[in-house]
């Protein structure tokens, strides 16, 4: 998977978990999810684990936190870090 | 029966040199420490606040080792706490400040600021302890009774919080119930779950004591974090867990349990919604030696049923796991009105709140006893034991909390354009989705919804989805016909 692939399927997830399958217009890879309470920790939690099915990778607890996952952009990175996608 | 304040006393004393409290950061609390530090902030709090009147003192901190103190000493000191959670907008915050009207506050410094323009300004302000300060206001607080132990605001069906008023009897008479039917041995570790505004908070806060356990306290992200919160409950070696089943849920579905062994768990009590078998199935490999209990009350009432779940009794109350039967001397009365076999679930119990700050509580009086009608329907099913059925009222549970749908709907109607507004519950995937419906000349996102509420309505509230209708469908009576909502949703 390419890093292009992985975030349109992080930006999909968002779209299903957060906005009920219909991304808003005003939407962006930035948009702060956690830290502004928009994605809850279940969603958050659901998120992990489909990921880390898809990827073939394991968070560890303490990963699991806002730093990494707070929007799509940053989400997209850190599981690319842990899954050794470079492109 | 004794004062609370003198059963925190004496049970602090009666720990010894044991430890009482923890985090992960590997900071500790002794008995002896936490008897000194509720002896200072007592004195600090005697010092400052009107002798002879009942405060009220908002507290607004994170759970940390300092407040376990900081509460015992507002009931020390003859006074009643109101804990505010410092994550609930500013609106919210203001609609409790304005009717329980604290003349003194609590707070953890980092949240001061945040909070000086809602609290006002202090007459007078003095350090507790290096994270919290108190602030002392000049102001009459709300009238309460004079053993008020706290102050516990919930979700209201009339569009506005309500503040549940308990008392140190009903309190105690929870504890002592607690004391007789949890049969955690002495020494036990506890773990905090709950916010200190969600009543099963109060079992974690001051049973241990009753045992000379150990209170495990986590940060707000250690708790947001399931996959971490599983790994802190196998470290710790916690004994005794209190919480809702949609953590348990969480904590099947995300945790990696599989990866410890929980031997050392010992007793798990669920309460704040129904509870499945399923999910029980699910978390009986992981936990091999806990003792189950579902636990049953509004705020209203604390926990006034309970169940001890024996899976050799599934079969006879198939589904849903039973609440079971009232707590030691609480009645109860079984109101029929509709449905001979749904009965509504009336309480009478030492536990039973004394009222609400503000509201008029409509408790039902049978033969000069005072009963609380719950609006929780029930049914008696297998070996005698009650089962939960549903709501006569449209009162939601999400997670454990409980969220009346008038306080959203109240807020969405506020918006430019909005004619009408109708939040349902939509069962999906065994949770429960938060639903709007809004009629509205102006469309809006889910997107809009969701900051909107963000400002207005604690977390637990917002809206999981929106969906705009041209118009809402009623009913024979002319009322909007919520049942229909919510089949079309679903499907």
């Amino acid at each position: 998977m390419k890093k292009a692939e992985l975030k349109d399927a992080v930006r999909n997830y968002v779209a299903d978990g957060v906005f009920n399958g219909s991304m808003p217009a005003e939407f962006n890879d930035d948009m702060k999810l956690v830290s502004t309470r928009l994605m809850d920790s279940i969603v958050t939690l659901n998120m992990v684990n489909h990921f880390e099915e898809l990827l073939g990778i394991e968070l560890q607890a303490h990963e699991v936190n806002v730093d990494n996952l707070d929007s799509v952009n940053l989400i997209t990175g850190f599981l690319a870090e842990k899954a050794g996608i470079t492109e | 029966m004794k004062q609370l304040d003198e059963i925190i006393q004496g049970y602090i004393t009666n720990g010894g040199s044991a430890q009482a409290l923890e985090d992960t950061s590997g900071n500790t609390v002794s008995y002896p420490e936490l008897g000194s530090a509720l002896n200072s902030y007592t004195e600090q709090i005697k010092t400052k606040l009107p002798a002879g009147k009942k405060s009220i003192i908002a507290v607004i901190s994170e759970r940390n080792i300092q407040l376990p103190a900081l509460l015992y000493a507002v009931i020390c000191s003859g006074n009643a706490y109101v804990p505010i959670d410092h994550r609930f907008p500013a609106e919210r915050v203001s609609a409790i400040l304005d009717e329980a009207r604290p003349n003194a506050v609590i707070i953890q410094d980092k949240y001061r600021e945040a909070f000086e323009g809602l609290c006002g300004t202090a007459a007078e302000s003095i350090a507790l302890n290096e994270i919290h300060t108190l602030l002392i206001f000049d102001r009459e607080p709300a009238t309460i009774p004079d053993d008020t132990a706290y102050i516990l605001y919930t979700s209201g069906s009339t569009g506005v919080p309500k503040g549940v008023i308990h008392t140190q009897h009903s309190v105690l008479s929870f504890l002592q119930w607690c004391s007789d039917a949890i049969a955690c041995g002495q020494g036990s570790r506890f773990i905090s779950i709950s916010p200190l505004q969600f009543d099963l908070s109060v079992f974690d806060m001051y049973f241990f004591l009753f045992r000379a356990g150990t209170l495990l306290l986590l940060t707000e992200a250690e708790l947001a974090n399931h996959r971490m919160l599983a790994k802190i409950i196998f470290e710790h070696k916690v004994n005794c867990i209190y919480a809702t089943p949609s953590l348990f849920q969480l904590l099947c579905n995300g945790g990696k349990l599989q990866q410890y062994d929980f031997g050392h768990v010992s007793h798990i009590l669920l309460a704040g919604e129904p509870l499945y078998w399923t999910l029980l199935h699910e978390m009986k490999p992981y936990f091999t030696n806990a003792n189950c209990y579902n636990l049953y009350g509004p705020t209203e009432t604390n926990v006034c049923c309970y169940y001890e779940v024996k899976f050799e009794e599934e079969a006879l109350n198939p589904v849903a796991v039973p609440i079971g039967k009232p707590c030691g001397d609480t009645r109860i009365h079984l109101e029929v009105y509709d449905d001979p076999a749904m009965p509504e679930l009336w309480i009478a119990s030492a536990t039973l709140m004394y009222g609400y700050v503000a509201a008029e509580a409509s408790f039902r009086y049978l033969d000069g006893i005072k009963y609380y009608n719950t609006g929780d329907l029930v049914k008696t099913g297998g070996a005698g034991n009650l089962v939960f059925c549903g709501r006569r009222d449209r009162m939601i549970k999400k997670n454990g909390f409980r969220v009346e749908p008038a306080e959203i709907e109240r807020y969405i109607k506020e918006l430019p354009g909005v004619l009408q507004a109708v939040a349902v519950p939509a069962p999906i995937n065994n949770t429960v989705k938060l639903v709007i419906f809004i009629q509205s000349g102006k469309a809006y996102s889910l997107l809009d919804i969701k900051q909107y509420c963000l400002q207005k309505l604690p977390y637990y509230m917002v809206p999981d989805d929106v969906v705009m209708v041209d118009e809402l469908p009623v009913n024979l009576n002319n009322k909007t016909d919520v049942q229909q909502l919510i089949e079309k949703y679903v499907k």
